[in-house]
């Protein structure tokens, strides 16, 4: 698998995207799901779920992600991107 | 929306999530290297994306076309999605032929195929829209995903027309029509690099 998965985190007030986080690509399948669900919960709690919405889709960067998914993005441009790290990966192990 | 609405859709999108997270979440990633693996075929495909639906997408859907919960497996069939771009019109049924080798995924190409390529909608959008079912080990029944193709010149107005009008709700007639004339000059423009394509084709095989 070349590209990574990202999970973006789109504020609904004004459509703009506030966070990326990068999913480990190495990450097999089962504790993938793990760490990708427990991390959106996570996200959820910094960023409610009523005022931001979560995409999880594929890419070679996260700027290719925003110009493959521009009706996600909605034109976004600026965004921090936060790797998971390896201690949530560990975790599940 | 009072507090009460609030709670009951923050609980509904919540919900949502456990469904995709617990239903889709595994089958996205198990799907991810199979279809991007297509990537390989440079000469005839340019990128494959995809992504997971979100849950406020989902429910959007749901509201619009009144579906409930328990419809959700049988009526959304898109939660999990991906576009493969394509160079040339022409080469859609190598795609598909293509697909139909991956182990594990039955497309349905007889029915409920949405073809915006062959007709397409007022704004001009184009794309192939296949709905598919994968089934991986140890599942007790498959799990629906859609593919969309479309090429590369589809793919640049669909991004265009996006940013232009993103901002507005409803495009008007008028822009409907702008958009679509813009749509049928990159179709016309499809057409003739495949007419190209086919005569350089026919060419060089006459040359050896």
């Amino acid at each position: 698998m070349d590209k990574d998965t990202y999970v973006m985190v789109r504020r609904e007030s004004d459509q703009m995207i506030v966070k990326m986080y990068v999913v480990p690509k190495e990450l097999p399948g089962d504790i993938f799901v793990k760490v990708v669900s427990d991390t959106s919960e996570k996200i959820h709690q910094v960023y409610p779920m009523k005022d931001y919405t979560l995409l999880i889709g594929i890419a070679h960067s996260p700027i290719d992600f925003l110009k493959t998914f521009p009706d996600w993005a909605k034109g976004a441009t600026t965004f921090e991107v936060e790797k998971l790290t390896d201690s949530q990966e560990q975790k599940y192990e | 929306m009072n507090s009460e609405e609030d709670k009951f859709s923050e609980e509904y999108l919540i919900t949502i999530k456990h469904i995709v997270d617990k239903e889709y979440l595994g089958t996205f990633r198990a799907l991810v290297p199979l279809i991007t693996s297509l990537e390989q075929r440079k000469e005839i495909i340019d990128r494959v994306e995809g992504r997971l639906k979100d849950a406020e997408s989902i429910k959007e859907k749901m509201v619009q076309r009144g579906i409930g919960l328990e419809q959700l497996r049988e009526k959304i069939l898109d939660i999990i999605g991906f576009r493969i771009i394509i160079h040339f019109l022409s080469d859609v049924p190598n795609i598909i032929a293509l697909l139909r080798e991956l182990p594990g995924i039955e497309l349905n190409t007889d029915q409920q195929v949405e073809d915006y390529i062959a007709r397409p909608q007022a704004t001009g959008y184009r794309s192939l829209h296949i709905n598919a079912l994968y089934q991986q080990a140890g599942q007790d029944s498959p799990v629906p995903f859609e593919i969309q193709l479309r090429t590369a010149l589809q793919h640049a107005w669909a991004a265009k027309s996006h940013l232009l009008v993103y901002k507005v709700d409803e495009i008007s007639e008028r822009w409907q029509k702008h958009f679509r004339i813009l749509s049928d000059q990159l179709h016309l423009a499809d057409e003739v690099a495949d007419l190209l394509r086919a005569e350089l084709n026919s060419e060089t095989a006459g040359m050896v």
